[in-house]
């Protein structure tokens, strides 16, 4: 089977608005990296929404030059104060401009967990959500049909894809450090699109203000204890257990 | 009972059928509840008493024979719930697909509205909790912590109860109030060992039909997924790249766990295996108290907030790149990072009998 006629979406940062779009998350580097090893040629887009204007578009840059064929950024500032089920509506209508049938969201590049952005995402676009894929495939058994690898109730199975679906997925991380020099790369003007929310259609209002759906927020810091030896190390382990 | 629709809490039970099959048929073993359900089943009687809330056991399967169904009634009853709804489904397939499981666990909630939905550790809460939160127009959160604040028992008036859990970056922590919150609430739980059950008493049982979907695809059973025990670990034990080969004749612990260590959950829910072994999908669901990295390893797992990470380094180790540990042991110099140091660390930190099902 020729990959080079499938077409795939990848929603970056976990299908979550991205307070940072400078740099590719390492679970959404190897979601590409997977995707364009396992069918090469095929026509991926990724799609950013992030809330600042003068963000760099970093992690675009990094994902064209990892080979997607075309980039959508939303960037709006109404998307700074919205919940995954409201942001759900302004994916749903980028998602509508690149007409995919398989939609891709790297789990652990989520900022606030996984599945907590991509579930409303499937649920906006009325699609089946499969979580924990590890592995995407040419079906060896029917042409021009994927299969997904996942892991459910103690087993792994090989999922054929019939239809459209939102895919969760786990793969691999790739190693990055954030220094890459791919994030230089400069994409062509017909790759990279930016649009604002009207621009795509949607009225402000549809995206609700509701901060207070995450919950409320709070500082986190780790404590640290340096220990000399297998003793004292074990004393330690055992006192932090609750 | 009350069946207040703004104070029904609900806890999924995970049975061990889905989650242990023979490696040889992958036949189920008979059903039971995994420690992790009975876990979530107590700290969901915890929230429901302050709260005073209905608690709610849910489990769903194929359907189960008069044993089986004594047995996880008696188990939910002694470890918390008011009530026990089993959705059974004819010929159930083995996976735990939202698009198999989710019609049926929204027409529960359509008749009983929940406020919060507890699912334990384990694989069935990755993949059928965040699309429920999306159905129910609520709020998912995984890998909480329940926090009460306030005397024992107490009602919600006396005290504080949140939902607390760590964000990826680990910088950062959100909490939710059930009792001030408007959405329903579906939470992950981390593992943990459930207080002693109380005395055996009666509670009703409801028997749900569930439709079996039309699914236009069926997928496949490749093997048994020798990992799926780690979600529900409590202690996790990664081996980093192991400087100790660079000693001559020295057995390196990498090579011990190749060698076939057990990677499958012991009596105290820990599990040990070369860090660069685990699939990215499964440490991407750990849930783990404790984890103990020795040597460095890129590996990051996600934690609760109260989860501590220990690092051990040998004397020459360079600066591990991340600084995420709580706790860190650089040997002295000349000591190895070997099998006989993690032995002697399991024997420490388990006892001989208890170190001996990790460590054989």
């Amino acid at each position: 089977m020729s990959t080079s006629a499938l077409r795939f979406a990848v929603c970056l940062h976990g299908a979550a608005v991205a307070l940072r779009t400078d740099r590719l998350h390492e679970a959404d580097e190897g979601l590409m990296c997977s995707l364009m090893e396992s069918f090469p040629g095929a026509d991926i887009s990724v799609v950013e929404l992030g809330a600042s204007p003068g963000a760099s578009p970093g992690a675009v840059r990094a994902a064209l030059a990892r080979g997607a064929k075309r980039a959508l950024r939303i960037i709006d500032g109404t998307l700074a104060s919205t919940d995954p089920h409201a942001a759900a509506q302004a994916w749903r209508a980028a998602l509508a401009r690149i007409g995919a049938p398989l939609t891709l969201v790297a789990q652990a590049a989520d900022p606030e967990g996984a599945g907590v952005s991509s579930a409303p995402l499937a649920r906006a676009l009325g699609v089946p959500h499969v979580a924990q894929i590890e592995a995407l495939r040419p079906d060896a058994a029917v042409a021009g049909r994927l299969c997904a690898r996942v892991r459910s109730a103690g087993r792994v199975f090989a999922l054929p894809l019939v239809g459209p679906a939102l895919l969760a997925t786990a793969f691999e991380w790739a190693d990055n450090d954030g220094s890459s020099s791919l994030l230089n790369a400069t994409p062509g003007p017909q790759q990279l699109e930016i649009l604002t929310l009207a621009e795509l259609g949607i009225p402000g209002a549809l995206i609700r203000r509701s901060h207070d759906l995450a919950g409320q927020l709070r500082p986190f810091a780790r404590s640290f204890v340096r220990c000399d030896d297998l003793g004292s190390l074990t004393a330690a382990l055992r006192g932090s257990q609750r | 009972m009350q069946e207040d629709p703004l104070a029904n809490v609900f806890v999924y039970l995970e049975s061990v059928a889905n989650v242990a099959a023979s490696a040889s048929t992958l036949e189920a073993p008979p059903a039971s509840l995994t420690s992790a359900s009975l876990f979530a089943l107590s700290e969901g009687r915890r929230l429901a008493r302050t709260l005073g809330a209905s608690l709610y056991a849910l489990f769903l399967g194929s359907p189960l024979g008069n044993t089986e169904l004594e047995e996880i009634t008696t188990l939910a009853a002694a470890h918390g719930a008011d009530k026990l709804l089993v959705g059974e489904m004819e010929d159930a397939p083995a996976f735990r697909l939202d698009m198999v499981w989710g019609p049926s666990l929204t027409r529960v909630f359509e008749r009983l509205p929940p406020a919060i939905v507890l699912f334990p550790a384990g694989d069935s809460a990755l993949e059928l909790a965040p699309p429920l939160a999306a159905r129910l127009g609520g709020t998912y959160a995984p890998r909480c912590e329940i926090k009460i604040d306030g005397p024992v028992p107490s009602s919600h008036a006396e005290a504080q109860v949140l939902l607390h859990r760590l964000r990826p970056d680990e910088l950062s922590t959100r909490s939710l109030d059930p009792v001030l919150w408007e959405h329903p609430i579906v939470a992950t739980l981390g593992p943990g060992t459930s207080p002693r059950p109380r005395p055996a008493m009666e509670i009703g049982v409801e028997i749900l039909p569930c439709l079996s979907p039309e699914l236009n695809l069926r997928p496949e059973t490749l093997e048994v997924d020798a990992w799926s025990e780690w979600l529900r670990a409590r202690l996790l034990i990664l081996v980093g790249s192991n400087p100790a080969s660079k000693v001559e004749g020295a057995r390196t612990l990498a090579q011990v766990v190749a060698s076939g260590l057990t990677v499958q959950l012991d009596r105290n829910g820990a599990v040990i295996a070369a860090a660069d072994d685990v699939p990215a999908a499964i440490l991407e669901g750990t849930t783990a108290r404790l984890i103990i990295k020795l040597g460095w390893s890129p590996a990051r797992l996600p934690s609760l907030p109260s989860t501590r990470l220990a690092l051990v380094l040998e004397a020459s180790a360079p600066e591990p790149p991340d600084d995420r540990c709580d706790i860190l042991l650089r040997l002295p110099e000349g000591e190895a990072l070997d099998d006989q140091l993690a032995h002697k660390l399991l024997l420490q930190l388990l006892g001989e009998e208890d170190a001996k099902d990790l460590w054989s």
